[in-house]
């Protein structure tokens, strides 16, 4: 079998890499980033249209408090002689109808809508828990998809919104955003996305499940404090890798980790992914990681240098990465393992965050095998390497 | 150090990591699930339900005491043995061999005492699960539902009031006082247990559980307290506090609400004077009968603050009144004076105070309270408006469904990764993957003690760092092991294949991680919210891995390979290797 040396692909992977990277570039001119409401302010809410069950409320001696308990609605009343907790599961009660004959049953009032609704597709937005003291709405999906995304944006027609199918088509879920006009609070914003679509499918059967309101100066606040975050974890990793071994491994491993930070933010610029706070956790992560794998690789160039200093430094750097690729593999598999789940799975920012993470692992695995050791390699030229300098105990143990 | 040391030492942080636990293992499994229940209720129904209980109880234990006085306490009493015991001994008398309900009863010294006694037990019980629930690993907003809300101080708004803009230190003060009165504000609302606390220097963080319906929580950033003075009817209420005072099982009904006796006329009301106790519930003190008549309203209270006399050092509560007010004021107490006016607070009295003399704007209420009583006063005061105004900058709000749904997909995510980690580890690496795998759910183990222990909160993204860190954590075992792998192969001994793969891996460890876990205290530091629970957790993990990689493993591998065996741990099925 022919030896694997990584030195002799530098061409090939400095030329992807600087192709993927230069698209991101264009990208980025042309497009710009997909910003998320945390870096670009916005008001951002993710409903369903869900029609009403039955409304409910409680006027009786003590406070009763509504909540989901596995899916199924529970109802529980707290006096004096203590907590009486009543769950109405879709085995016991199939439709909506039912439940509402429960609630009355537990002294409640109800007001009943739909009957006929199946009680299993419960959908709950804000105010749950909720206490009943004033009315509260129970509403529950249909086993159909009776608003379709075309739906929601004919209903917004005319304000400047952008729509999202969220999940599953078949749920129904859409997520809506807009930019914050000038002057505007969350309530205000709300409003002017709640009232048309209040208007086109009834107030009573919207169910807000999340929303976001970010005012400009957070926003702001924010992009300044992640680039700051990123140059000072950059300046520290910097002066670590100085003190421990030399500045030509050093700004090797910067180098190498630019190229990932720029490699992840390509993949999201050609993937149109959404950047948010996460996203930049996301790198910071990947810089650690990649630079793991990097040190391990340049620990064992230190190491065979130190052993032989007459050997030429090239086949050395060769020979190290050669000796780290097992493990290099195994460690990104593990990884990869634990991460991808939540990146098929997942939802939301976190499904994002973990596709993040699974591109820069792929990218950080990849530089430190080709792009850190070529690296090296120039900076080895300027900056001889395999001169005396360590004095330091190379073996150590805990024990 | 001795293997047997090592063994210690890895036994002792198993138990201190247990320990950090032990409030969460206790929460979830020991806690009776109606305890919890009740517990989760507002430190208000708490106090109703503890009197309501005491009130039925002593009615119970009179109406056994009237039938048969000499039946042993029936086990739901048992509990008031030891008060009653230490009752006994106060008054000098004996502990009797087998409780009866006359004994029981006659240790305590009135009904009063009873009532006290059966409603100290239920409350201590509830306040002490209340407090636990607090201190065991909690699910984040994002994981339960609920709304957390960024508030700025107005510093614009400020300096067109008063004219300049807050020094940095007035600033932290003026925004302590406004988490002051929010808290209390929010702590009207009952049910849920809200977080208000600061964030940077110029900002205030609230999230609130539960309950995230956006107007709500606008209603309360917005709404003033009601807040009223109202003259005290001396006579009544030498009356009923002559009357209740002593037998307080009397005073409420069994829904724990003062029950109001028949002679006190229309036009005059029969309040609770309540005092903050250590609990942080309100304690009431005794009973005042006021005047309905409203004598001065809170909204013509411009500031309160609490003050030192300079004469006695004793605590007073100054505030100033606008000039309307001032006009009110000054006709009231001119024409009350010796009289006594009621500080009413949300229908409670808060304080009582002597119209010494006739006041306008400038009003000083003296009284014996102390330092702390009179601070809260002063707050309770202020609570009709903020100090610095604030504004919302951020406001999220997640419906419980799908907290719930993420915490299922989360927990499926996990779980399947760990496995497949697991799994691999095995496969791979045969029966030296068992130790990784052992390594593995060690550190998963000391990753959440320290978590509990810290009091995080479990959010999406700690989730996230959980599933990476549990990825990297075998990292430290596949260096070691293909470390290991050379070694062997080189053709050494067991015992010196064990020793050379651990020292010289350590250095390539203890670089690769501490270049990780400087990437995660940067972002710990300087990340948003959802971005430090990733941070947090993720640095936590690859600590422990560390511990654990080259602690633990390098024990179990000396346990087994000896200096002078011929046989290692085996690091794959393969034949030979």
């Amino acid at each position: 079998m022919r030896q694997l040396n990584v030195l002799r692909y530098r061409f090939i992977a400095m030329g992807a890499s600087g192709a993927f990277i230069l698209i991101g570039i264009v990208l980025f001119f042309i497009l710009g980033f997909n910003l998320g409401i945390d870096f670009g302010s916005g008001y951002a809410e993710e409903f369903q249209v869900a029609p009403l069950g039955f409304s409910v409320s409680y006027s009786g001696p003590g406070q009763a408090e509504l909540s989901i308990e596995g899916g199924a609605l529970a109802l529980s009343i707290r006096d004096s002689h203590g907590v009486d907790t009543a769950v109405f599961n879709p085995a016991g009660y199939p439709l909506s109808g039912d439940v509402a004959a429960g609630f009355e049953e537990k002294g409640c009032d109800v007001t009943l809508a739909d009957p006929s609704l199946p009680s299993v597709n419960i959908v709950t937005g804000f105010g749950f828990p909720a206490s009943l003291s004033s009315p509260v709405r129970v509403n529950f999906a249909t086993d159909t998809v009776d608003v379709t995304i075309e739906d929601i944006r004919e209903a917004l027609s005319g304000i400047d919104v952008d729509v999202q199918t969220v999940g599953d088509e078949a749920d129904g879920r859409y997520q809506i955003r807009t930019e914050i006009l000038e002057g505007e609070d969350q309530q205000a914003a709300e409003r002017r996305i709640g009232t048309p679509l209040a208007a086109a499918f009834g107030a009573e059967n919207i169910v807000v499940l999340r929303s976001d309101f970010v005012g400009s100066r957070f926003s702001s606040s924010l992009f300044s404090d992640s680039l700051l975050g990123l140059a000072i974890a950059l300046a520290l990793i910097l002066l670590y890798v100085s003190v421990r071994f030399r500045f030509a491994y050093a700004i090797s491993a910067i180098i190498a980790l630019c190229h990932d930070v720029l490699a992840m933010l390509s993949f999201i610029l050609i993937f149109r992914l959404e950047v948010s706070a996460t996203t930049v956790a996301a790198v910071l992560t990947i810089i650690g990681y990649s630079l793991n794998n990097t040190i391990v690789i340049f620990d064992r160039v230190r190491e065979n240098i130190k052993a032989d200093r007459t050997a030429d430094v090239d086949e050395q750097i060769a020979r190290s990465a050669r000796q780290s690729v097992t493990r290099t593999m195994i460690t990104s598999l593990t990884t990869l393992f634990a991460i991808l789940p939540l990146a098929i799975l997942g939802s939301g920012d976190i499904q994002l965050f973990a596709i993040n993470l699974t591109w820069g692992i792929v990218a950080g695995t990849y530089s430190s095998m080709f792009l850190a050791p070529a690296f090296l390699h120039y900076a080895s030229r300027r900056m001889p390497i395999n001169v005396e300098k360590e004095k330091k105990e190379e073996e150590y143990s805990l024990v | 150090m001795k293997k047997t040391g090592r063994i210690l030492l890895v036994i002792a942080v198993i138990a201190v990591c247990a320990l950090l636990l032990y409030p969460t293992i206790r929460w979830y499994l020991l806690v009776p699930e109606d305890v919890k229940d009740l517990a989760a209720g507002s430190s208000e129904s708490i106090r109703d339900y503890a009197r309501g209980q005491a009130s039925r109880e002593v009615q119970e234990l009179l109406d056994i005491l009237r039938q048969s006085p000499d039946v042993p306490v029936p086990d739901g009493f048992s509990y008031l043995a030891d008060d009653a015991g230490r009752a006994r001994k106060d008054r000098g008398l004996d502990e009797p061999s087998s409780w009866t309900v006359y004994e029981l009863l006659s240790s305590f010294p009135s009904e009063d005492g009873l009532f006290q006694a059966i409603e100290a037990h239920y409350r201590d019980t509830l306040l002490d699960a209340k407090r636990l629930s607090g201190n065991v690993l909690q699910l984040g907003l994002d994981l339960k539902g609920g709304m957390s809300v960024v508030l700025e101080a107005d510093l614009d708004a400020y300096e067109a009031l008063h004219g300049t803009r807050p020094s940095g230190s007035e600033l932290e003060s003026l925004l302590a006082d406004d988490i002051d009165i929010l808290t209390a504000r929010i702590d009207q609302f009952g049910v849920t247990e809200p977080d208000i606390r600061m964030q940077g220097s110029d900002q205030i963080l609230i999230e609130v559980p539960g309950d995230a319906d956006p107007e709500r929580v606008d209603s309360f950033l917005m709404s003033r307290g009601s807040l009223e003075f109202h003259l005290v009817d001396p006579v009544l209420t030498a009356r009923v506090n002559e009357e209740y005072l002593g037998h307080r099982s009397r005073a409420f009904d069994s829904d724990g609400r003062i029950i109001t006796p028949s002679y006190i006329p229309s036009g005059r009301t029969l309040l609770g004077y309540y005092v903050e106790d250590a609990y942080g519930i309100d304690e009431l003190q005794q009973f005042v009968v006021i005047y309905d008549d409203v004598a001065l309203d809170g909204v013509h209270l411009e500031s309160a603050r609490m003050e030192r006399n300079p004469q006695n050092n004793q605590p007073v509560v100054d505030f100033h009144l606008d000039s309307e007010g001032g006009r009110i004021f000054y006709a009231f107490t001119s024409s009350h004076i010796g009289q006594q006016l009621a500080v009413v607070m949300n229908g409670r009295v808060k304080s009582v105070a002597s119209i010494s003399s006739a006041i306008s704007q400038d009003v000083q209420l003296t009284g014996s309270f102390t330092q702390d009583e009179a601070a809260s006063l002063a707050v309770a005061l202020r609570t009709a408006s903020l100090p610095i105004d604030l504004t919302v900058v951020s406001q999220q709000g997640i419906g419980a469904t799908l907290g719930s749904d993420s915490v299922a997909v989360a927990a499926w995510a996990i779980l399947l990764g760990f496995v497949l980690v697991v799994a691999f580890m095995v496969i791979y690496y045969g029966p030296a993957g068992f130790i990784a795998d052992i390594a593995l759910l060690l550190n998963l183990f000391m990753m959440v003690a320290v978590l509990s222990a810290l009091h995080f909160t479990v959010t999406l993204s700690s989730v996230a760092g959980l599933v990476l860190t549990l990825g990297m954590a075998v990292d430290a075992n596949v260096i070691i092991y293909e470390r290991m792998k050379e070694e062997k192969a080189a053709g050494k001994r067991p015992y010196e294949v064990v020793r050379r793969g651990f020292d010289r891996a350590f250095w390539t460890i203890m670089d690769s991680n501490v270049t990780t876990i400087i990437a995660a205290v940067v972002l710990s530091v300087l990340g948003s919210s959802s971005v430090k629970g990733f941070a947090n957790t993720l640095a936590i993990g690859v600590t422990c891995s560390l511990f654990t990689a080259l602690f633990v493993t390098h024990l179990i591998f000396d346990c087994f390979v000896k200096e002078e065996s011929f046989s290692g741990i085996r690091l794959s099925w393969r034949r030979g290797r």
